[in-house]
């Protein structure tokens, strides 16, 4: 339970910078007319913010179900990644037991346990892992439903305070990433990844960027570490 | 809900759950032992996929004023510096938010 609490306690961070985007969402999702009901059920059912904010807006323009869907599900393509990345530091657990925890793994708690897995002894990791997801999944749901509910009171409020608690998530990602960057070869990949997941997202395509930065930045730090290791320097 | 609001948002709920767990599942089947030589290449990856999420969350969008993207670098500076001094994550992200406030404010 110790651990538990421990995740539940990293995923502070997430908190703070989930609570005014679902906020928003809540809001939102009953600007085009989404019952609260409606609103929580997509939060608490997809729980994943870019493609639900996709979803609601395609939907709101009667964009049809199967095309919103497609790109809603367009956006969450870099998901593909997460699984494979973070099974390494999941060895000799058993698929069932960390099924449930797949539906968890949004950005920011990939990010997190990424980058803070390794400290946490093997045999406690799925637990930790759990709580970190609870806590970002609570804030998410809770954010909407304060957002379904109070959006007339909150739309006066958010233009102050949700840009400024938003801020979390870069600070977040800050955090999370300095501890990685040990070495040439992490630094060249990292650089690599931000430089085209920018040239992607300026040019609108932002979850491709993502996946795109996923892959293209590792090669770069491969290519990079292997010319440094011919040079014998 | 209309039904086309549920249909929609059951198909997107089941496709995310997919696209987490089943590379989840592949990863951590013994046929993906074969390939862990490409454990190297996901050790790059996480750092890459990180700075990705940083870059895409301070540059939110093309309308971002300059003023706006100062104030955010000069957040994360703080951020930076709160984080050396201290190692913890939320402190660092705490002091960051605090520096971002008093930026907009001012």
């Amino acid at each position: 339970m110790h651990v538990f609490k421990k995740g539940l306690s990293a995923s502070f961070p997430i908190f703070l910078g989930y609570l005014p985007v679902a906020i928003a969402f809540g809001i939102s999702a009953r600007g085009i007319g989404l019952s609260v009901i409606d609103s929580i059920m997509i939060s608490a059912l997809i729980f994943a913010g870019a493609s639900q904010f996709a979803l609601v807006s395609l939907l709101a323009t009667g964009t049809s179900a199967a095309v919103a869907s497609i790109a809603a599900l367009m956006l969450n393509l870099r998901h593909i990644l997460y699984g494979l990345l973070l099974a390494p530091l999941l060895k000799r657990v058993k698929f069932s037991t960390v099924a449930p925890l797949a539906f968890g793994l949004t950005d920011e708690v990939f990010a997190t346990a990424i980058s803070q897995l390794e400290k946490i002894p093997k045999e406690k990791r799925i637990l930790w892992l759990l709580g970190l997801e609870v806590g970002a999944y609570l804030s998410w749901v809770f954010g909407t439903l304060l957002g379904a509910i109070g959006s007339s009171i909150l739309l006066a409020i958010s233009p102050t305070f949700a840009p400024t608690l938003s801020f979390a998530l870069p600070a977040l990602f800050l955090v999370l990433l300095l501890p990685l960057l040990q070495g040439a070869t992490m630094f060249v990949a990292a650089l690599t990844g931000g430089f085209v997941a920018l040239i992607f997202h300026l040019a609108g395509l932002t979850a491709f960027g993502i996946l795109a930065a996923g892959v293209i930045g590792p090669l770069l730090g491969f290519a990079f570490r292997r010319r440094f290791a011919w040079n014998g320097m | 809900m209309e039904w086309n609001v549920m249909v929609a948002t059951m198909v997107v709920a089941l496709g995310t759950y997919l696209l987490r767990a089943l590379p989840l599942g592949f990863a951590l089947s013994r046929r993906f032992e074969r390939v862990e030589k490409f454990s190297d290449f996901f050790a790059l990856a996480g750092p890459s996929l990180i700075a990705a999420f940083l870059v895409v969350s301070v540059v939110p969008s093309t309308e971002t004023s300059f003023d706006e993207l100062v104030r955010r670098l000069l957040a994360l500076c703080a951020v930076f510096l709160a984080h050396r001094q201290w190692t913890n994550f939320g402190v660092s992200v705490i002091i960051g938010v605090i520096v971002y406030a008093l930026l907009s404010a001012g």
